[in-house]
């Protein structure tokens, strides 16, 4: 046993960066911890650049202010400024103003989030993305 | 016998009537008790709960009436149940009380925005239930007024936002480092901008990397005693296209992503600090002319001095001879021409005074003292002369051992003086002057008091107080630094400290 946490279960590990796919009818909290479990995974085995694709995910409606501020502690908190973020959410879930982002990188996880998966990957892969 | 079982049976009979009887009571008693204490805790339960049938109110609560501003039940009995929400909430959550009648999955919980009895509106939590009651289905609504929740929130959002664009858009380059392992943990746009690195790499690297070698010890040690706030000075740091250039750094702890960490703000002075050399560049410039200039004028002024003194001097000397010669062979003669004696005399008076004036020209371009006898003398002197002059009483205090002086700082502390003593008299309005010269601890010390007016403090260091200016800078020129006093009334107090 080193301590490190399993891999989760859709997380594919490539080329400098990982994908994380989860699914499921879950409740929003249930949702936070596979999140943060693919984040905490990348942290513990050195992978910088992580895309998680939560569009697959369902059970829980629009996230209010709580929730969002609640999942950008958790995930910097998580990553610890060690891994690079790019969360795809379906388009009605996001927040226009990105509220849950700003809390993360107020906590010093590089995050973006996407409606599409194609533009978050090239922001995960560009070294020079803001 | 048979009577005995009749009455009993009667009695019996008695006995179960009076039993069901009070059965009945105590059932109807307990009912109407049971009821009472569920309408009173549904009436004075601490949240706003209504009952709905078809979409319509039936039932609400003391403090449902008091959330949406009625004053008795009446006034929402009856009514749509959309009518104590926003009109765009209405037709949603109307469709849900339907669905949920009909026994349809519909979300239990939900948000949505409230409109009071006065129009206004509020944002509220709403738990909704199906209820069997006696007298049918319907809808047990729990609702919540979320307003101050609400309000956190928003302020929540906002402290956020505002951190982040203070961060962000701060337009000084800032960043966050891990102070045990010394990595960047954030940086700003400003930061990205300046130093050519982007964000990522940032984020891969750590403070020794924009650091020349030169400064990494510097910094290690910085970086293990530094806490709360600090001003850390000046430090050199190299961009990603190997520029180096000058920083001030401020910085404060900050706990972030969980680590000990600081936040850190860097000022490029790399401008200002050539701007700064080239002034100072500049200033010394002016300030060696300067001290040149001085130098040139005393040695002109002694060289003309001596001129005047030995030249002129003598031959004014060789002519009151010449004068007096005259004067005792016309003498011997058997006397003069009538007038000339007269006119002898007279020549022999304008050439005393020529010879005083002369003197006194000479004296005033290099007093002969300064040189011959040395600075204490030439300050009694020059003080006698002052007092002769002017009036104004002066006392001389010196320890001052003798031992040799730089010619230069003994002209310079001999003007400084006469500039002084020059002010005094324009200025002063004083009565009395008290000079000290002494010599300590390596360091020749000039020290004029006076009992006048007092110098303003805004005059020190006006810029178009020349002579003040002119003292500053003879005293710099010999490295040496003055102190000037004024106090309303109470006189002026100058100090002068030269090394020796």
């Amino acid at each position: 046993m080193n301590g490190k946490a399993d891999r989760p279960e859709h997380l594919e590990i490539g080329e400098g960066h990982a994908i994380h796919r989860p699914e499921g009818n879950v409740s929003f909290l249930e949702a936070l911890d596979l999140l943060s479990q693919a984040i905490v995974y990348c942290r513990e085995h050195g992978i910088r650049r992580l895309l998680i694709d939560a569009t697959k995910l369902t059970g829980f409606g629009t996230l209010g202010t709580a929730e969002r501020f609640a999942m950008g502690e958790r995930l910097a908190r998580d990553a610890r400024a060690a891994v690079k973020v790019a969360l795809v959410g379906r388009e009605e879930v996001l927040d226009p103003s990105r509220f849950g982002m700003t809390v993360a990188r107020n906590r010093g996880l590089f995050t973006k989030a996407f409606s599409s998966e194609n533009e978050a990957l090239a922001w995960l892969l560009d070294p020079n993305a803001e | 016998m048979a009577p005995r079982p009749e009455r009993r049976v009667k009695a019996g009979a008695r006995r179960r009537a009076g039993t069901a009887h009070e059965r009945v009571a105590a059932a109807d008693g307990a009912l109407r008790a049971s009821e009472e204490r569920f309408r009173t805790l549904i009436e004075k339960a601490p949240i706003a709960i209504g009952l709905g049938r078809h979409a319509v109110t039936v039932y609400a609560n003391r403090k449902y009436l008091e959330m949406y501003g009625f004053e008795n039940v009446d006034e929402v009995r009856g009514r749509p149940i959309g009518e104590q929400f926003a009109p765009g909430c209405r037709a949603q959550i109307e469709e849900r009380a339907r669905q949920r009648a009909k026994g349809l999955p519909v979300p239990s919980e939900y948000e949505a925005i409230g409109q009071r009895k006065d129009g206004s509106q509020f944002p509220v939590h709403v738990a909704a239930i199906l209820v069997q009651l006696p007298d049918g289905p319907c809808t047990a609504g729990f609702l919540t007024d979320i307003s101050a929740r609400e309000q956190a929130l928003e302020a929540l959002r906002g402290s956020e936002e505002r951190y982040r664009a203070l961060f962000e858009r701060n337009p000084l380059p800032m960043w966050v480092y891990d102070r045990q392992t010394l990595r960047f943990l954030d940086v700003n746009e400003a930061a990205v901008l300046h130093y050519g690195y982007s964000r990522e790499e940032f984020q891969s690297m750590t403070l020794l990397q924009i650091r020349p070698e030169d400064e990494q010890v510097r910094l290690r040690e910085e970086v293990r005693d530094i806490e709360g706030y600090r001003f850390s000075g000046r430090w050199k740091l190299r961009k990603k296209d190997g520029s180096i250039i000058n920083v001030e750094i401020l910085s404060h702890d900050m706990p972030f992503a969980e680590r000990p960490a600081r936040v850190v703000l860097a000022n490029d002075v790399t401008e200002r600090l050539a701007a700064e050399e080239g002034l100072r560049r500049s200033y010394d410039d002016l300030r060696a002319l300067a001290a040149r200039l001085e130098s040139v004028r005393e040695e002109e002024s002694t060289r003309i001095a001596r001129e005047v003194h030995d030249e002129v001097g003598q031959a004014l000397t060789a002519l009151k001879m010449d004068v007096a010669e005259v004067e005792r062979a016309l003498a011997v003669a058997g006397g003069a021409p009538e007038g000339l004696p007269g006119t002898l005399t007279a020549m022999g008076r304008l050439l005393d005074d020529t010879m005083d004036v002369v003197h006194r020209i000479s004296t005033e371009l290099r007093p002969g003292v300064l040189d011959e006898l040395g600075l204490e003398e030439a300050v009694e002197w020059q003080l006698e002369e002052f007092r002769k002059r002017t009036g104004i009483s002066c006392r001389f205090e010196t320890g001052f051992a003798g031992g040799s002086i730089d010619r230069a700082v003994s002209t310079a502390v001999f003007r400084v003086l006469q500039e002084l003593l020059t002010n005094v008299v324009r200025h002063a309005r004083a009565s009395a002057v008290h000079v000290r010269l002494s010599a300590e601890k390596g360091r020749l010390a000039l020290e004029v008091r006076d009992d006048g007016c007092g110098i303003p403090s805004g005059r020190v260091y006006a810029p178009r107080s020349f002579g003040l200016l002119g003292i500053r800078e003879r005293v710099t020129n010999v490295g040496g630094n003055v102190s000037i006093q004024g106090e309303p009334g109470r006189g002026t107090v100058v100090s002068v400290s030269i090394p020796l």
